[in-house]
């Protein structure tokens, strides 16, 4: 490469990070709304394939969901560090769905502007087209205060929109699901959230749903997956059924294709739940 | 027995066949000549990097040293004498690069730890090691924000390695001229790899990965660190290569640089998801060491396997495919001397 093409791929890049980057956004506090914590070093933000540079291979998983921009800034209180991400998607389901990708089951509580997975160390929330990362710089814990507090804040500031953790719930209307367990996959990188569903032929694949559901019988996992084409999911599912599964039983219909896998439940019993889930299918928005 | 012109004589130790000495006496040469070199690089591509076959072999099978305990100093000495040693290592002359993952200035298990890099720099200049250089190549300088230095910053790498005397390697990803291109005709993809001058160039390789999950790589360990040795546009490409093709490139950026070792701080390590938000699992207390990082990679998977639920060690079956079919190691656990150590 020459100079001078790297000088112009240069400042393509420069003009390519700076453009929507310019002006911090208005949802994040300003130093007299916050309690005990101070901005510290300048806001960064990234846009599109620059996010690459900051979580390298992690942005591979963001860009499935329709990544947008990232703002992070850090903030001090006496002797710790707390990092705000802001990941700004497509549009609200996006932002949901990397959300229910990231969130730790049975994390969830409510905090004074609603639902968010709070761990020792980090508090993750969705609201409107964002997903927001709130973590302790040292992943220590002991400031789950400061947090919690940070992450209410900002929140306060995003409109509800048409997603957020409520969506994931509501677009599920099937029986017996746990509630919190949801996962909204919009790519294959997705499905490698699972071993068993990792296996899945991707080809043609569009979006799936991942939950799991309580019955009598035991616990047992669902995915429902949809692709592009009729023809595309029946390639997936005679690739599937070449192979043995033990404990995953499949079903397509048309361009639908759901799997459900259950340790040591009855066959009989996960081929009854793949035809259940068919019926009642997802709650498109 | 050959001598070199920085170490002493070659180990008569190393076995394998007629061909594996001759290859052996090749890259050992190849490495001499390598360091009278300037740092340049040709507009042709080169060959993959001239690296030592693995030294550390016990009975015709690669060896694996699996220590367990705390202290990262204690678990690097133990390691290293059981694996035979760093002597193995002498005909790569007195210089090493470590490769640790930098990949965000998040602290351990996301990237390699502060103490156990301290520890090994320590134990490394005790053994007669003159010069140690720390490469990573996270960042670039052409925005403040970006720059390759940040996170070792964050992390503390930076003052520490000025306090042991190292050097730091922080690789710009974006500039052009401080990769060199390498190019095998067995890869997947028929196109050339940039890969950092300094690790082409370095008589002797280390890496030291964390184990963790990795949302397009399913595991990231001994093959994966390697997607920091090359420049940000191979990254770029082998993340947009679908299916099996990530996982194949990504082989063959570790195929590019071949390191002589790899030694995994497994002493915690990072679950269900990543590479950067995930579980971390502490009491893991394991550090494996190996000259063959398909073994590692292979014994790391049933490890993380171990700790979650949601990885399965199918999960890489292609990359350990693709790097056996290389020539990279063995992914074959049963072909492999495991030894464990306790401190």
């Amino acid at each position: 490469m020459t100079r001078r093409a790297q000088s112009t791929g240069a400042l393509l890049l420069g003009l390519f990070c700076i453009w929507g980057c310019s002006k911090a956004p208005a949802f994040l506090p300003r130093k007299d709304e916050i309690q005990n914590l101070k901005p510290s070093g300048s806001l960064k933000c990234y846009r599109g394939q620059t996010l690459y540079v900051y979580i390298n291979g992690g942005a591979d998983l963001f860009h499935e969901y329709g990544f947008q921009r990232l703002w992070v800034q850090t903030y001090k209180n006496s002797d710790r560090e707390i990092v705000l991400e802001a990941y700004e998607m497509t549009d609200g389901p996006g932002a949901a769905g990397i959300y229910s990708h990231m969130r730790r089951p049975g994390s969830e509580q409510a905090l004074t502007t609603g639902l968010a997975s709070v761990t020792e160390t980090q508090v993750l929330a969705t609201r409107d087209r964002f997903t927001l990362v709130v973590r302790a710089g040292d992943m220590l814990p002991g400031i789950e205060g400061d947090l919690k507090g940070l992450c209410d804040q900002v929140c306060s500031k995003l409109p509800e929109g048409s997603a957020g953790p409520s969506f994931l719930g509501n677009s599920l209307p099937w029986e017996g699901r746990i509630p919190g367990t949801e996962v909204l996959i919009r790519g294959p990188l997705g499905l490698r959230i699972r071993p068993w569903a990792a296996q899945i032929h991707a080809e043609g694949f569009r979006e799936g749903w991942l939950a799991s559901c309580q019955s009598a019988e035991g616990d047992a996992e669902v995915l429902w997956t949809k692709f592009a084409s009729q023809e595309q999911a029946s390639k997936s599912f005679a690739s599937w059924t070449s192979q043995s599964h033990p404990d995953v039983a499949s079903a397509l219909k048309e361009d639908i294709l759901v799997f459900a896998q259950g340790k040591e439940l009855p066959a009989s019993f996960l081929e009854t739940l793949c035809q259940r889930i068919l019926e009642q299918g997802v709650r498109t928005p | 027995m050959s001598k070199t012109r920085n170490g002493p004589p070659l180990e008569a130790s190393v076995r394998g066949t007629a061909g594996d000495r001759r290859q052996f006496l090749k890259a050992s040469l190849g490495a001499v000549a390598a360091s009278l070199l300037p740092m340049s690089c040709s507009r042709l591509a080169l060959p993959r990097r001239n690296s030592l076959p693995n030294p550390f072999v016990l009975d015709g099978k690669p060896l694996l040293v699996v220590v367990i305990g705390d202290d990262p100093a204690t678990m690097i000495e133990a390691g290293l004498e059981a694996l035979g040693g760093m002597r193995k290592l002498a005909s790569r002359g007195k210089e090493a690069l470590l490769k640790p993952n930098y990949v965000v200035g998040r602290p351990y298990p996301i990237t390699t730890a502060l103490d156990f890099t301290s520890s090994l720099v320590g134990y490394l200049k005790k053994v007669g090691l003159l010069k140690i250089g720390i490469y990573e190549s996270p960042g670039s300088r052409l925005f403040t924000p970006m720059r390759p230095e940040t996170n070792m910053e964050i992390l503390g790498v930076i003052a520490e390695a000025r306090k042991l005397g190292v050097e730091i390697v922080a690789g710009d990803l974006f500039a052009r001229d401080e990769f060199c291109l390498v190019y095998d005709p067995s890869w997947s993809m028929k196109t050339p790899v940039g890969v950092h001058k300094r690790l082409i160039h370095a008589g002797l390789v280390i890496n030291i990965p964390v184990l963790k999950r990795h949302s397009a790589a399913g595991m990231t360990c001994a093959l994966k660190n390697h997607f920091g040795s090359v420049m940000m546009a191979d990254r770029l490409v082998a993340h947009k290569q679908e299916g099996k093709g990530f996982d194949r490139r990504l082989v063959e950026f570790a195929d590019a640089v071949r390191p002589e070792l790899t030694l995994v701080d497994a002493r915690s390590i990072l679950a269900r998801s990543g590479p950067e938000n995930g579980d971390v699992v502490s009491g893991v207390r394991r550090m494996i060491l190996s000259g063959d990082m398909v073994a590692v990679d292979a014994y790391c998977a049933n490890l993380l396997a171990e700790h979650d639920a949601t990885f399965s060690p199918e999960m890489i079956s292609e990359q350990l495919r693709h790097a056996q079919s290389l020539g990279l190691g063995q992914p074959d656990l049963s072909q492999v001397q495991i030894v464990e150590v306790t401190t």
